[in-house]
């Protein structure tokens, strides 16, 4: 939900070093990112914060798993072997592998996924990985008919 | 008549070296026992409000405490319920509260075997440092603070627990061993 980045985030990890003068964290092994309803699971993951607050992170996993529920109440689960995120922008940038999945069944796969966090769409790019070299796969499901 | 005048000096001289021996071992003193046992201090101070100081006059530890107890076998000071202020030059003051505390290489180096608060205050941008920890070394010198135990660290809005860790308590830097939980607050917009 966009509401999410104003919530407290929690991490767990097996290790962890935090940086002040950088504001800079960085955490290693099974690390868990829950913000609201936003749910991040990663190998590695690097956390920073500008003065504002803002939050930008960075972390690659095998893969990196998201979760997110959005404001219609749908859910968006996304993987990646590596990702990138502003937190000021609200973007979330899916890399290597990346597919991003509705629970409507929509599903977009191709090398880099870009989330925007704020209006709740994605771009796809194609690469040497996603589906066939250079391309992008996208699978929209038809919306159900009303019952007559 | 030969026989005894040649003997009989030498008789002499092993009748007189027994009587030393004798009047030596009867006039020995017995061992005093030890001033103190091993173990005990040789110096206890109550109610204790010290400030010690460098070179330059400038403050570098204030000690407040209950009860300090010096101990000779190997130079270590006690305290009990001290309030250990650091305020070494160009370094942010740094402060440790606690129910004991021990005091090793002239304080350089110091045990925090219970509970303790360890405070660094913010410098620049950097917010407050807070270390709550138990069984804690801190070298006072170089402001490194070290445990196996879990601890709690705050800095600002970042929150984190562990078990073990490792903190530069100047470069404000914190490394938690395993078992990892940490919460970010953001400013409220």
């Amino acid at each position: 939900e966009t509401a999410d980045r104003e919530k407290p985030m929690n991490i767990e990890a097996d290790r962890a070093t935090y940086d002040q003068k950088q504001s800079l964290g960085t955490y290693t092994g099974n690390v868990i990112v829950t913000q609201g309803t936003m749910t991040l699971k990663s190998a590695h993951l690097t956390v920073r914060q500008d003065e504002a607050g803002n939050q930008y992170s960075t972390g690659n996993g095998n893969p990196v798993d998201f979760k997110q529920r959005m404001d219609t109440g749908e859910w968006v689960m996304a993987k990646s072997l590596r990702f990138d995120y502003d937190g000021k922008a609200g973007i979330l940038r899916l890399m290597d592998k990346a597919w991003v999945r509705r629970d409507t069944g929509d599903e977009v796969i191709g090398d880099v996924i870009i989330y925007n966090l704020n209006t709740e769409t994605y771009e796809a790019q194609g690469g040497t990985s996603g589906g066939k070299p250079g391309r992008v796969n996208i699978t929209i499901q038809p919306k159900k008919k009303e019952a007559q | 008549m030969r026989w005894s005048s040649k003997f009989l000096p030498l008789a002499l001289l092993i009748v007189l070296g027994m009587l030393v021996w004798l009047l030596n071992e009867a006039a020995r003193l017995p061992d005093l026992p030890p001033h103190l046992r091993n173990g005990e201090p040789d110096l206890v101070l109550e109610n204790i409000d010290a400030m010690r100081f460098g070179e330059t006059g400038q403050p570098l530890l204030k000690v407040k405490a209950d009860r300090s107890r010096h101990y000779p076998n190997d130079n270590s000071t006690w305290f009990d319920n001290p309030h250990l202020t650091y305020t070494a030059p160009d370094q942010p003051v740094m402060r440790a509260v606690t129910t004991l505390a021990q005091g090793l290489q002239n304080s350089n180096r110091v045990w925090f075997p219970r509970e303790v608060t360890v405070t660094r205050d913010p410098v620049g941008d950097q917010a407050e440092l807070v270390v709550l920890g138990k069984e804690v070394w801190m070298t006072t010198d170089t402001r490194r603070a070290w445990s196996d135990a879990r601890v709690t660290a705050t800095m600002g809005p970042y929150r984190g627990n562990g078990t073990g860790f490792e903190a530069d308590m100047n470069a404000g830097t914190i490394l938690l061993k395993s078992k990892v939980s940490t919460t970010y607050e953001p400013p409220r917009p």
